[in-house]
C-alpha cells in the first residue's frame, strides 16, 4: 500500500536477477567444446551442396561431425561423448591420421532436442561431412537417421534403444548393446545360471523404468518365468514401504530394480531395512556412483549389468581412464568408453577405405571386428556390434566383474 | 471504576507537548496534507475535524511514519518524530488508535492488549495495567480468551483503545474512535476519554461525531483539502453554524 | 494387514519430514504473510552443509547438524535482508524474489558441489524394532519425535511468548504492529532465521533417508507446501497434521495405485483443498492492508 522504497525494491530484484543470470552463465552445464574438437580450426563451410555427395573430396582433412547436446539438460551426455571421441581421434591424428590426412572434428549442438537434431543434420549434410558421431539420445538418433541415410553418411550413435536397431538402416551403428541385451543378460543370469524361480520386480514409471520393466519382463517370459511380484513406483517416490512389504510377503529369491541410480539406492536401503533378503539385481544404475553412494554398505552384494563395469577392471580400462583423466581431468564411465570404442572402429574403417566415406565406409564399419572397452564388436545387419553386457557384483562399494 | 493510573517516570517519558509545524504529506504525486501546524499542550485535548478525504488520518499516520513521504516538523517533547521509525514513536509515550481499529484479528483479546505493552516487560506492572483496562472495559474481560476477530465492532473499538492505553502513553492519538458505535457506546468512549484527561494524558482526536468531539476536546482544528482553515476553542466552533453544518452534519 | 501397518510406518516417517518443512513455511507465513518459495532450496542448502561437514570435515553428526543449522539460519537472515526493501510494500515482487533465491541457491549448490550428489548414513546403528513383522527403524521414530517436539516448541513460542505474539501480529497488520512498538523488520529477520533453521534441521534429518543433490529440496518442498495448505497455511498444528497426512496419503496412494500414486496424491489433495480451502486448522485468512 505504501509507495516508499518501491523503486529501491525493483532495483534489488534486478540485482537478484542479474545474480541468477551470472550464476547460470558460470554453471558447469554450459560446456565448451574441449580443446581439440576442431571448433577453432574448422574450415569455412564454403562449398555447401557441391560436397553434399558423401566422401567426394579425397584430399585435405577428413571432416567428421559430432551431433550432441552441448547445452540444456542432456549436455553432460554430450560432453562425455565429445571427450571419448576426441581422445581417440587426437591419438589417430598424432599417429599420422588416415593415409597422412588429418581427421577434422566439428561439434554440433542439438540441445538434446529431436527438432534441433534434424536441423543440425541438414547442416552436416550440406557441410560435406562424411561421418557422424552421436547423438547420445535415442530419440534424436532416430530423428537424424533418415536424413543421413539419404546422404549416405554413416553414423555411430551412443543411443541404446532397441528402436534404433529396428530401423534396419545400413548406415546406422550402435556403440553399445541395445537395452534388451542388458535385461536378457540379467534374466539369463538369474534364471539359468542361478536357477532362481521366484523373482520379484520393482520399477518406476518414467521412460527408463518402463523400458527396463518391459525388457526384463520379456526376457523373463522368454525363459519361462513369471515374476512373483511386479510393483510400480514413481520417480519422485521416497517411501517404498508398501511396495516392498508386498514384495517381502512373496518371499522372492531375487528382486529386480528398474529405476535410476538414486531411486535404486533408496529402494535398496528400504528393502534392507524391511528385512528383505532377496538378491538384488538391476541394470547399469546398480554399478553407478550415485547408487553406490546412496546405498552405501547396502550396495554390497547387489548385482548389476553394464557393457562397462568400471575403470579398474583391466589394463585396457585403466589406461583409458588415465588418458581421459590426463586430457580432461574427468573420471570416465560408460559414456566416454563407448564413444571411444565407436571412434576407434571408425578410424579402423577409414583406414580400410583410405578416407573414403559413403557406402564404402558403412560396409567397412560393418566388417570391423574390434575388441573394445565395452565388449567385442561384431556388427550385425542392424548395426548392433556388442550383443551382451557384463555382469558385476558390488564388493566393498566397488563393482567387480562376476566370474 | 477506579481512575487510570498515570505512568510513573520510571516507565515512560514525562508528559510533554506535541508540536506539528508545516506538515505536508504526499502519496506519490498526491499531496494530502499541506503545511499544517498545530500543537497539543501537555494535558490538552485537540480535535481535528473535516470532511471525508480532508487529510485527517494522514496527519496521524504521518506521526507514525506510516505515509510514503512527509515534510515539516513533528516533535513530542524532546523527541523528533521525523527521525523516529514507526515502532519507535510509542517509546516517546504516544499511543495510537488507528482508523478502522486494526486489531490483531487472529490473536485473543488479552494477547492484543498485552501487545499494546510490547515495549515493556510483561511483569506485575503490566498485569496491573491489564486489570485497569478490564475495569475500564468490563466487556473485554469477559471476552479475554476469544479471538479478537470474533468481537463485535463496538468491542473491537474498545479493544483498540484499550490496546493503545496499555503502554501508559502520555499522549493518545485516536482516529475516529466513535466510528460504527451505537450512541450509548459513544457516550462510554467519551466517558473514558474524559477520565483519561483527568489523569493528565493529552489527546489528539480525529472525529466526525460532534457530541464526542465537543465533549472531549478543548481546541478544534478544521481541515479542508489538506489545509487547516480554522482553529478555535470547542466552545467557539460548537456555536459556529458553518462548522456545525459542513463538518459535523448538525 | 502387514502391508497396511508397514505403509503407515513409512508414511508417518516421511510425513514427519514434510511436517518439519511445513513448519518453516508456516512460521514465515505467520510472520510475514509470505510464502517463501525458496524454502525447499534452503532445506537443500542445510542438507548439503550438514552432509559436507560430516563427509569432508569429519565432524560429529550432532556438531554438523548444529553448525549447518546456524549457517543456514544466517543465510535466511541474508535473504530477508535483501528482500527487506520490498517488505510490506510489494508482496508479489517479494514472492518472485523468493523464487529467484530458490534458483540462486540451486545454481550455487551446483557450482559448489556439482550436479552429482552425496549421501550420508544414518548416524546410529540401533537395531530395528520388529513387532510381528512390522519393522520400525529407531531413526524413523527419532524423526517423528523431533517433528512433534519442534512443532510443540514452535506452537508454544508463537502463542505463549511475547516475541512469538509480536511475530504473529506483524503478519496480521504490520502497521498496527509497528504502532505498538514492534520492529517488524526484526520480526521478519527472526522468522526467516527460525524458518531457515527448521529447513536445515529437516534437511539434516532427511539426508540419510535420501540423496543430497541440488534438487533434493524440490519434491520435499512441494509436498511440504501441500502439507502446509492442507493443515491450514500458517497454522502450526496444521503443519504437523498436514505433513503426516500428506506422508500417509502419498504412501497409501503409491501403494494402492502404484505408478499413478503421485497423481492420486495430488488429486486427493486438490479435492480436499477445494472442499475446505482454509485447510484443517485454517482459522482465519490474513488480509493485507
Ligand atoms: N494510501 C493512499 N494512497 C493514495 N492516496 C491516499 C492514500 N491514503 C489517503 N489518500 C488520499 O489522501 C487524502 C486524505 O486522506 P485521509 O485518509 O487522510 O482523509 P481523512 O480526512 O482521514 O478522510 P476520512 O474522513 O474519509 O477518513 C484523500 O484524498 C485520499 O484519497
Ligand atoms: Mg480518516
Amino acid at each position: 500500500m505504501l509507495d516508499i522504497g518501491k523503486r529501491a525494491g525493483t532495483r534489488y530484484v534486478l540485482v537478484a536477477g542479474s545474480i541468477i543470470a551470472l550464476v547460470a552463465a558460470c554453471s558447469p552445464t554450459a560446456t565448451n567444446p574441449p580443446a581439440g574438437s576442431a571448433a577453432a580450426t574448422s574450415a569455412p563451410a564454403g562449398s555447401a551442396g557441391a560436397t553434399a555427395s558423401a566422401g567426394a573430396s579425397s584430399s585435405g582433412p577428413i571432416k567428421i561431425a559430432i551431433i550432441d547436446a552441448q547445452s540444456g539438460q542432456l549436455s553432460s551426455l554430450g560432453a562425455d561423448e565429445v571427450q571419448g571421441v576426441t581422445l581417440a581421434v587426437n591419438a589417430a591424428n598424432a599417429a599420422g591420421g588416415i593415409d597422412g590426412r588429418q581427421i577434422q572434428l566439428q561439434t554440433f549442438d542439438d540441445k538434446g532436442d529431436p527438432t534441433t537434431s534434424t536441423n543440425v543434420a541438414q547442416a552436416v549434410v550440406s557441410g560435406g561431412y562424411i561421418f557422424v558421431f552421436g547423438p547420445a539420445e535415442s530419440t534424436d538418433t532416430i530423428a537424424v537417421a533418415p536424413i543421413l541415410n539419404k546422404a549416405q553418411i554413416p553414423l555411430i550413435t551412443s543411443g541404446q534403444s532397441d528402436a534404433i536397431a529396428n530401423l534396419h538402416d545400413p548406415f546406422v551403428f550402435l556403440n553399445t548393446p541395445t537395452s534388451s541385451a542388458f535385461d536378457s543378460t540379467l534374466a539369463t543370469y538369474a534364471v539359468t545360471t542361478k536357477g532362481y524361480k521366484s523373482i520379484a520386480m520393482i520399477s518406476n514409471n518414467d521412460s527408463y523404468g518402463k523400458s527396463e520393466h518391459d525388457a526384463f519382463l520379456t526376457a523373463l517370459k522368454a525363459l519361462g518365468v513369471t515374476p512373483v511380484a511386479d510393483q510400480v513406483v514413481t520417480p519422485d517416490q521416497k517411501d517404498f514401504s508398501s511396495a516392498l512389504t508386498s514384495i517381502r510377503q512373496t518371499n522372492p529369491q531375487a528382486l529386480f530394480i528398474g529405476a535410476e541410480e538414486v531411486e535404486s539406492g533408496l529402494i535398496v536401503n528400504q528393502a534392507k531395512s524391511l528385512g528383505l533378503t532377496a538378491q538384488i539385481i538391476g541394470g547399469a544404475p546398480i554399478l553407478a556412483v550415485p547408487f553406490l553412494q546412496t546405498a552405501g554398505p547396502n550396495a554390497d552384494g547387489c548385482i548389476g549389468t553394464s557393457p562397462y563395469i568400471g575403470n579398474n577392471v583391466n589394463d585396457q580400462t585403466k589406461a583409458f581412464a588415465a588418458a581421459i583423466q590426463k586430457a580432461y581431468g574427468a573420471t570416465p564411465d560408460l559414456h566416454q568408453a563407448k564413444a571411444y570404442d565407436g571412434a576407434q572402429i571408425v578410424i579402423l574403417a577409414l583406414k580400410q577405405t583410405h578416407g573414403q566415406g559413403g557406402k564404402a565406409l558403412a560396409d567397412a564399419i560393418r566388417a570391423t571386428k574390434y575388441n573394445g572397452l565395452v565388449g567385442s564388436f561384431s556388427f550385425d545387419a542392424d548395426g548392433v556390434g556388442v550383443h551382451q553386457t557384463q555382469l558385476a557384483v558390488i564388493q566393498n562399494g566397488q563393482a567387480v566383474p562376476l566370474q | 471504576m477506579s481512575a487510570l493510573t498515570m505512568p510513573t517516570t520510571r516507565e515512560a517519558p514525562t508528559a510533554s507537548s506535541l508540536v506539528v509545524e508545516q506538515l505536508s504529506v504526499f502519496y506519490g504525486g498526491v499531496q494530502a496534507v499541506r503545511d499544517v501546524s498545530f500543537s497539543v499542550p501537555q494535558g490538552g485535548a485537540v480535535a481535528i475535524i473535516g470532511a471525508n478525504g480532508a487529510g485527517k488520518s494522514s496527519i496521524l499516520k504521518a506521526m507514525f511514519d506510516l505515509v510514503p513521504r512527509r515534510t515539516g516538523r513533528i516533535a513530542y517533547g524532546s523527541t523528533d518524530l521525523m527521525r523516529a521509525k514507526s515502532h519507535e514513536v510509542v517509546w516517546a509515550g504516544i499511543g495510537y488508535v488507528p482508523e478502522g481499529r486494526r486489531i490483531f484479528a487472529g490473536l485473543t483479546v488479552e494477547q492484543n492488549l498485552l501487545l499494546g505493552a510490547y515495549r515493556k516487560r510483561w511483569d506485575a506492572h503490566v498485569r496491573a495495567r491489564l486489570a485497569e483496562i478490564y475495569e475500564l472495559f468490563p466487556k473485554l474481560e469477559t471476552r479475554r480468551g476469544r479471538l479478537a476477530g470474533g468481537l463485535s465492532g463496538g468491542e473491537q473499538q474498545m479493544l483498540a483503545i484499550g490496546r493503545a492505553l496499555m503502554s501508559q502513553p502520555t499522549l493518545v492519538v485516536l482516529d475516529e474512535p466513535s466510528m460504527g458505535l451505537a450512541p450509548v457506546l459513544v457516550d462510554e468512549v467519551a466517558d473514558v476519554l474524559s477520565r483519561l484527561r483527568t489523569t493528565g494524558v493529552s489527546l489528539l482526536l480525529v472525529e466526525q461525531n460532534a457530541e464526542l468531539t465537543f465533549a472531549v476536546a478543548d481546541t478544534c482544528i478544521v481541515l479542508e483539502n489538506g489545509r487547516a482553515v480554522l482553529a478555535g476553542s470547542s466552545g467557539e466552533l460548537q456555536s459556529d453554524p458553518e462548522v456545525r453544518r459542513v463538518y459535523l452534519g448538525l | 494387514m502387514e502391508v497396511f501397518v508397514q505403509t503407515v510406518v513409512g508414511g508417518l516417517t516421511f510425513g514427519a519430514i514434510y511436517a518439519l518443512v511445513a513448519l518453516g513455511f508456516s512460521l514465515i507465513y505467520r510472520t510475514m504473510a509470505l510464502v517463501n518459495f525458496a524454502h525447499g532450496d534452503v532445506l537443500m542448502l542445510g542438507a548439503y552443509l550438514g552432509s559436507t561437514m560430516i563427509l569432508s570435515f569429519r565432524l560429529p553428526v550432532a556438531v554438523a547438524m548444529v553448525a549447518s543449522t546456524l549457517l543456514t539460519a544466517a543465510v535466511g537472515i541474508g535473504i530477508e535482508r535483501i528482500l527487506r526493501p520490498l517488505e510490506n510494500k510489494d508482496l508479489d515482487l517479494m514472492l518472485i524474489g523468493t523464487l529467484g533465491f530458490g534458483i540462486v541457491l540451486q545454481s550455487g549448490a551446483i557450482i559448489v558441489w556439482g550436479t552429482a550428489g552425496q549421501a550420508v548414513r544414518i548416524p546410529f546403528g540401533a537395531a530395528p524394532i520388529d513387532i510381528a513383522g512390522i519393522i520400525v527403524q529407531p531413526y524413523d521414530l527419532m524423526i517423528l519425535v523431533a517433528a512433534a517436539a519442534i512443532g510443540t516448541a514452535l506452537y508454544l513460542f508463537l502463542g505463549r511468548t511475547k516475541l512469538g505474539l509480536a511475530m504473529q501480529a506483524s503478519a496480521m497488520d504490520f502497521q498496527a504492529a509497528s504502532a505498538m512498538g514492534i520492529d517488524v523488520g526484526r520480526m521478519n529477520a527472526i522468522a526467516f532465521a527460525i524458518g531457515s533453521a527448521l529447513a536445515a534441521i529437516a534437511g539434516n534429518l532427511a539426508a540419510p533417508l535420501l540423496y543430497v543433490e541440488p534438487t533434493v529440496g524440490v519434491s520435499l518442498g512441494i509436498r511440504a507446501f501441500a502439507a502446509a495448505m492442507l493443515g491450514g497455511f500458517g497454522s502450526i498444528p496444521g503443519a504437523i497434521v498436514g505433513g503426516l497426512a500428506i506422508g500417509l496419503l502419498d504412501s497409501f496412494a503409491t501403494g494402492m495405485f502404484q505408478g499413478y500414486g503421485e497423481v492420486v496424491t495430488f488429486v486427493t489433495f486438490a479435492l480436499l483443498i477445494s472442499l475446505r480451502p482454509t485447510g484443517i486448522f485454517g482459522e482465519h485468512t490474513i488480509s493485507r492492508v
